[in-house]
Parts: C-alpha cells; sequence; structure tokens
C-alpha cells in the first residue's frame, strides 16, 4: 500500500494545479494510496508515525526537499515499520523545481518521471548521516564563518578565506559526483567540502574536500542547516551513520 | 596518472587541500590526494598525491604514485612512481620504484630508488616532520 505526505508546499494554491495532474497520473497508474497532510501541524514525524504505521509499503513525499527530511526523520525516529516488520520504501514526488535538489539527484526532473518511477521501483539503499539527533540524506550546510576545525583529533583545518562550509552524504549534484570520490555505501564516510565564496573560477582545486566520520560543529557556528530545509542550533555533531532506508530513484540518477 | 601533462589531477578525488587551507595533523586517506595549500605534519595514503606549484608541505609523504610541482620539506615515499616537476622544491630525503625529474627542479636529499616488488627494509616513516625535529632537539 502507498501512502502520501503532502506537507504546505502542496497546499499552495500556485501548486493545486499540479497536485490535480499528479493524482490523476498516479490514479492512471492504479498507484492510490492514503493521503496524509502535515499543514499547520508541529509535530510531523508522530503524524506521520500515526497515520501510517504497521499500513504502508511505501511512503511518498509529495512535495520537496523538506517533504522528504520529514518522511525519513519520520521513519525512522518513530521507528515505523510495514506490516512485515520492515522499514518501508520512501519515494518523492517534486512538486516544482525550486528546493527539489533531492528530487533532481534522483533523477526526476518533473513529476511525471517521479510517478512513473514509482511504477517501475528501482530501488536504492541509501545510507543516512546524522546531525545531533536529526538525520538528512543529501547535506549539512554550516552557517557562519569559521577560521578553524578539528577532525577527528587527527588533523586540523584552518580557513584563510572564509567560505560555504557543507558535509555531504549524498551529493545532489552531477559535476560534484564525476570529480570526487564518495567511496562506497558499505564503508560510508562523509565529505567535508569549503567552498570559496567568490568562487570565481569553478575550478575543482578551488575547493576542499576532506573525508570524515564525525565532526563536531562548535557554537562559533550560528546553526547547521540539513538538506537544505531543517534548521538546528550550534553545537551539533554530524557523523555517518550505519542506518539505511530503500528509495525509489530514477534511471537518470547522479550516483 | 600524471603522464598526459603537468597540470592533469587524478580522475577521482578523495581528498583536497585547496590554496586557502593549511592542514595541520597526521593525514591518513585512501584515496587520490591533491594539494594546492598548506600541509604540516604528515601523509599517508593509498593513492596518488598530486601537490601543486604553489603548495606548501612540511610534511613527509607516503603514496602510491607522487607528483611534486610545489615545495616540499620532507621525505617523500612513493611505492612505484614519482614525478618532479621544474616547479618543485624539495628539501628531503625520496625513495621511489620509477622516478621522473623535469630540467629546474630542485632536490636536496638523498634518492633511493628500489624495484617495484621490493620492500624496503629502512621505508620513509610518516612521522611529522615537527616530531622528527622535536627529536633531534632531545637528543
Amino acid at each position: 500500500m502507498y501512502t502520501y505526505i503532502y506537507d504546505g508546499l502542496a497546499d499552495k494554491k500556485k501548486n493545486e494545479k499540479t497536485l490535480i495532474k499528479i493524482e490523476k497520473k498516479i490514479t492512471d497508474l492504479g498507484l492510490n494510496g492514503k493521503i496524509v497532510r502535515l499543514k499547520g501541524i508541529k509535530d510531523t514525524e508522530t503524524v506521520i508515525k500515526n497515520e501510517v504505521r504497521y499500513q504502508a509499503k511505501t511512503i511518498v513525499a509529495v512535495g520537496g526537499d523538506q517533504t522528504l527530511n520529514s518522511t525519513l526523520n519520520a521513519v525512522l525516529k518513530q521507528n515505523i515499520k510495514t506490516p512485515e516488520n520492515k522499514l518501508p520504501v520512501i519515494a518523492i514526488i517534486p512538486i516544482e523545481e525550486k528546493n527539489n535538489g533531492i528530487a533532481r539527484a534522483f533523477g526526476f526532473k518533473s513529476y511525471e518521471e517521479a510517478c512513473e518511477a514509482l511504477l517501475s521501483r528501482r530501488i536504492e539503499n541509501l545510507n543516512l548521516a546524522q546531525a545531533n539527533k536529526d538525520f538528512f540524506l543529501g547535506q549539512a550546510e554550516i552557517l557562519g564563518n569559521y577560521n578553524k576545525l578539528n577532525i577527528e583529533k587527527d588533523y586540523s583545518i584552518e580557513i584563510k578565506k572564509p567560505g560555504a562550509i557543507n558535509i555531504v552524504n549524498l551529493p545532489l549534484k552531477k559535476s560534484l559526483n564525476d570529480l570526487i570520490d564518495f567511496g562506497s555505501q558499505k564503508n560510508k564516510k562523509l565529505k567535508l567540502l569549503i567552498l570559496p565564496r567568490k568562487n570565481s573560477q569553478k575550478s575543482i582545486s578551488n575547493q576542499s574536500v576532506f573525508s570524515l566520520k564525525k565532526i563536531t560543529v562548535t557554537k562559533e557556528s550560528k546553526s547547521v542547516v540539513l538538506d537544505n530545509c531543517r534548521e538546528i542550533p550550534a553545537p551539533a555533531t554530524i557523523q555517518a551513520t550505519d542506518k539505511s532506508l530503500d528509495f525509489i530513484v530514477g534511471k537518470n540518477r547522479i550516483f | 596518472m600524471f603522464k598526459k601533462n603537468k597540470n592533469s589531477q587524478p580522475k577521482k578525488i578523495e581528498t583536497i587541500i585547496g590554496p586557502n587551507i593549511k592542514v595541520k595533523g597526521n593525514f591518513n586517506g585512501e584515496g587520490n590526494t591533491v594539494i594546492e595549500g598548506t600541509l604540516e605534519g604528515s601523509l599517508k595514503t593509498s593513492g596518488d598525491v598530486y601537490v601543486g606549484d604553489n603548495a606548501k608541505i612540511l610534511a613527509n609523504i607516503k603514496a602510491k604514485k607522487v607528483r611534486v610541482g610545489g615545495n616540499v620539506t620532507g621525505d617523500v615515499y612513493a611505492q612505484k612512481y614519482l614525478e618532479i616537476v621544474s616547479s618543485a622544491k624539495i628539501s628531503g630525503n625520496i625513495q621511489c620504484a620509477s622516478l621522473s625529474v623535469e630540467s629546474g627542479a630542485n632536490l636536496n636529499g638523498q634518492c633511493t630508488m628500489f624495484s617495484s616488488g621490493d620492500s624496503l627494509t629502512k621505508e620513509t616513516g610518516t612521522d611529522s616532520v615537527s616530531n622528527k625535529k622535536k627529536e633531534k632537539r632531545s637528543k
């Protein structure tokens, strides 16, 4: 059985027509299921748990990065299981182009492609990373100006010019995945990316990339933004985990 | 991996130390490493190392293949191949199975060659350069 999670993005008036088209497409494909609406609800994880517990084999986040992040956090934190006592498969249907980096990385440029992927059911098991108690799939952006980072007592990194700092679990850009060795899913490490703010030259050598299992972000940072949507306050410990979920992906995925 | 031209970098890179970055400590990796910035301590990887022309390194390097273009103070151990280009300045001993030195390169140290199948009895250690200096002082 399919359960579709709608958040605030699905209830925006500008997305009304798209949502009707999505529902029509899902009906045409014979993939109907229960709809859970999260608009205006703060404790989305508990709601998702109560609505889908022991019912859904596949949970489909209809919206954007935030919808997917709320869904995977609910599944892992609330320990949502299928009737076979397994973790459900997670899918995404993007509603709009903005704030949908993960859907694009999965190979979905439009909602049509995502709906069709539900039917073809190409499944990829992906590791998740954790920042304090929250999980994320893509990346964590550290906000604030950092001059020094300590990596697992082994070495320290001094940053001479302030730059954008990201901890990447799953690369969301093809150019990044082509150049950087992200390793296998089994021996999962995170990548620390430091990019100069004024990146006039897009050469890879202007960036800095380090592999790590764990990093502690101190109070010098304002906060950490997970998957471009979930903001958590510093200090925060960001680490690779052995937790993974099955995701429905497209054939044009970038990883 | 370095043979196409002197600016060629490894195809898949695990670590990049960019021009605005200074790394201090013992750096152990498994993949290819590119250094364009500053490194102090030691570097050990089972992959290849590319030292950019403007890089400054105060560390011992141990890797499969090494290309040096910048300033290295420390010993370099290349299990397979060491390429020293014209902009390089190495103050330290080098050990490798195969060597290429471009005209204009500056090398102050001993050079030891071995066949790729041999294992050296006295391999270049990866103790940090600063640690070695401390040891000398204590003696």
